[in-house]
């Protein structure tokens, strides 16, 4: 069976929809600031999405008076983007949505807190309702019509990877016709801070692979694919899917081992289930998140994969920031048009080679390019690996 | 030395939640992390860089710095004595 | 898809130790015997890492290809502790502990990092849903020839969320539970009390006795099982098993299952079902909040 990638949808801070998100990345327009859109006393970079959340409920044509959770708002953005873009009935019983989140509602949540600390029967409860992990997803579902299977994966920065990978098997065991996956999240006071305390937050602009990289950035966003099986698209799809795989580091809670071993397991299964060999990868979309720890990580199992011969690759995290569980989503478009349009896109900020990796990413934004097969990472707290392969559908 | 020795241990049991560890377990010079000592990891680190900004109002700005500072409850005391403001 | 069998259950509740339906010692500092990872580990991780753990007791990280994991609301002491820690200290001086373990695949990735387990490894979160998206996951995996899978199913309560919960009205007919239940999943069967999950079928939103017992008739009918020989496990309230006790011709009683709800209760009520029912075929109803329901059949192994 060959799953193809036939809608693509994105809000991540360079852009509201895929097209602005390109020509972002293609001018080198990225999307860090400080904090507008959350109170927050911490001074460091973030990528948000440039609008209240009033704005987002305008543009979504949603009665802006009502309290949305921002991670609502922006997956119904995204979602619908890629619903529209398959052109598919999502009235259809065979029709899946798997989002993907790591914080939920949290936004409110953390609003709600302030007037319920002191006093239990204090805060308004609509903050609070969204609190879970499935309330975005419940949401998103509804404004979209779809009624088939619905349901949230929560596995931290990998999220979004995974979601996509069950749309993928759900396809395979003929469960689904067509399914709606991705992730999405918000910036909050709570992500923020929890980054911050581990103290892998840059003060500056992240710099992936650098030499001098001193942590990540956050950013917010969400975005999703739709997955078809290639006989029932309703026009040439973008690729198709043709690997994916989850392994675990089981190293550290936090921390990944030096060797690589989750991220190592992660690419070759992925690999495997493609039935890909190294020299056939064009392009890798690194998780890179520009800590000392992941780039190093991630760097030492790409060697142990491709030795020598390293495919051309770059990280996108210095344009729309570490989205947490929306990353794979929004990357996962990048990577289908990758695909597709034979682009590779540009590791902002990347000055000097570490020693220790030894290895240059793309600096420069590239279209045309020879690209047959894109292999694209997610690694997250908890050891929890993502690799996702996309390839021409031709 | 001795005082500041015996404080640091008891902060170390209590805020890493050393809960089956007595003072008198711990040998001041000992390393903490990694194998025959105190076991500790990166988290913990990360704790005991918030019990010198908090207890003792010594800054350490990046994690790595740490690792001399931190390899035993002897080298913590003569840091604290060395940089000590609050 | 083929049918998987579950052949081993593990349960935590009410400070109990269950396996595979008899009464076991429940001892933290044995089962998690890494004093420095148990001394991070609120309550709902110790509780759910020790159930999975005993729950795979025995066999080698090797031979277990897959950790799924359910919760509705995840770590939830860790994630209010954090959250306090924030406004308490103006967001200075934060320890990094609650906000590394209020992550909602905490316990799938202590488990596996507790026994070197490679393999894959998700958590759902998707309320009362969470454990039933985690089920079917597991069956896929065994169709895909996986051995070994375990599935888990962890909530808890704690005193903000109760409080939460009841001004939400979500209280008004039961009382809140918590707890930990964990399975073992392959191809074939094995013990002496494993079962058959031979169906999993899901709805969403308000369902009225009517449509339920419609869903009955039809989930029944598509597995070529007469309605009267099914035992009926209900995880939904006493009106409802009332309606299907009265509508349906059963041989066997209804076995009234719901006394507390938390949103992986679905998680115990297949842990009772497959060590209680002792009839041929089983159908667990499940209602959580009339917003999310469930039908999983069980057959024997």
């Amino acid at each position: 069976m060959r799953i193809a990638v036939t809608g693509l949808g994105a809000v991540s801070g360079i852009g509201f929809g895929v097209s602005e998100n390109i020509e972002s990345l293609r001018t080198g327009r990225h999307g860090m600031g400080k904090p507008r859109f959350f109170q927050t006393t911490l001074d460091v970079p973030v990528s948000e999405v440039k609008a209240t959340n009033t704005e987002l409920a305008k543009r979504l044509n949603l009665n802006a008076e009502r309290t949305y959770s921002r991670t609502a708002l922006l997956g119904l953005m995204a979602a619908r983007e890629a619903v529209a873009d398959a052109g598919i009935d999502v009235s259809k019983k065979r029709v899946g949505f798997i989002s993907s989140t790591s914080v939920g509602g949290m936004d409110l949540s953390e609003v709600f807190y302030n007037d319920f600390r002191t006093d239990h029967n204090r805060g308004r409860l609509r903050l609070v309702s969204q609190h879970d992990c499935g309330a975005s997803t419940e949401f998103i579902a509804n404004q979209l019509g779809i009624s088939g299977f619905v349901t949230t994966i929560s596995t931290a920065c990998s999220s979004a990877g995974n979601a996509i990978m069950l749309g993928a098997r759900m396809l395979q065991h003929n469960m689904l016709d067509a399914v709606v996956a991705g992730g999405t999240d918000a910036l909050c006071k709570f992500t923020l801070n929890g980054f911050g305390s581990l103290m892998i937050l840059d003060k500056e602009h992240c710099r992936p692979f650098d030499a001098t990289r001193a942590g990540l950035n956050l950013g917010e966003g969400a975005g999703y694919i739709v997955l078809q099986r290639s006989e029932d698209a309703a026009h040439a799809p973008y690729c198709l899917l043709t690997g994916y795989a989850n392994a675990n580091d089981a190293y550290h809670q936090t921390g990944c081992s030096p060797e690589g071993n989750g991220a190592f397991g992660s690419m070759s299964a992925a690999m495997a289930v493609a039935g890909l060999q190294p020299s056939e990868i064009d392009y890798i979309n690194v998780h890179g998140t520009a800590t000392p720890n992941n780039d190093l990580s991630e760097a030492t199992a790409i060697r142990r994969i491709f030795g020598d011969r390293v495919p051309p690759f770059s990280s996108v995290k210095a344009f729309i920031g570490h989205t947490l569980g929306a990353s794979e989503g929004i990357e996962a478009v990048y990577s289908a048009l990758s695909v597709k349009n034979g682009y590779v896109y540009p590791n902002l900020n990347f000055k000097s080679a570490d020693e220790a990796i030894g290895l240059a990413p793309e600096t420069e934004f590239a279209e045309g390019r020879r690209v047959r097969n894109v292999l694209s990472n997610a690694f997250g707290f908890g050891g929890n690996d993502t690799s996702l392969v996309f390839s021409r559908a031709d | 030395m001795e005082e500041l020795i015996e404080k640091l241990k008891g902060e170390l049991i209590a805020e890493l939640n050393l809960e089956e560890v007595t003072p008198a377990d711990i040998d001041a010079e000992a390393p903490l992390f990694g194998d025959g000592g105190l076991g500790l990891d990166s988290i913990d680190a990360l704790e005991i860089i918030l019990i010198l900004e908090r207890n003792y109002g010594i800054k350490i700005e990046n994690p790595a710095q740490g690792k001399e500072i931190f390899y035993s409850v002897k080298t913590l005391a003569e840091y604290i004595t060395a940089n000590q403001k609050k | 898809m083929k049918p998987v069998y579950i052949t081993r259950t593990c349960q935590i509740a009410n400070d109990q130790l269950v396996m595979d339906g008899v009464e076991a010692v429940l001892d933290y500092k044995e089962i998690i015997a890494d004093p420095a990872l148990r001394r991070r580990m609120s309550r709902i991780v110790k509780m759910g890492v020790a159930c999975g753990l005993k729950c795979i007791e025995g066999l080698t990280p090797e031979s277990i290809d897959a950790i799924i994991t359910a919760t509705g609301f995840g770590c939830l002491a860790d994630t209010e502790k954090f959250i306090e820690s924030i406004v308490a200290n103006s967001e200075r001086l934060l320890n990094p502990t609650p906000f590394i373990q209020s992550t909602f695949n905490t316990i799938g990735g202590q488990i596996a990092l507790l026994r070197g387990i490679h393999s894959y490894n998700v958590t759902y979160a998707h309320r009362g849903l969470s454990f039933e998206s985690a089920l079917i996951d597991a069956a896929m995996q065994v169709n895909e020839g996986k051995k070994n899978v375990l599935l888990g199913a962890i909530d808890e309560i704690t005193a903000s969320s109760a409080d939460i919960q009841r001004r939400l009205g979500m209280t008004r007919e039961y009382e809140l539970g918590e707890g930990a239940n964990f399975f073992v999943l392959n191809a074939t069967a094995s013990g002496n009390k494993s079962a058959a999950v031979l169906d999993i079928d899901t709805r969403s939103g308000r369902l009225t006795d009517d449509k339920l017992i419609e869903w009955i008739v039809e989930t029944a009918n598509r597995n070529g099982i007469e309605i009267s020989d099914l035992c009926i496990v209900a995880n939904c309230n006493t009106a409802t098993t009332d309606n299907i006790k009265k509508r349906l011709s059963l041989k066997n009683k209804p076995l009234q299952f719901k006394t507390c709800d938390y949103p992986t209760l679905s998680a115990r009520a297949l842990d009772f079902a497959i060590n209680n029912s002792t009839a041929n075929k089983t159908l667990i109803i499940s209602d959580y909040q009339h917003i999310n329901h469930s039908l999983i059949l069980l057959g024997r192994g």
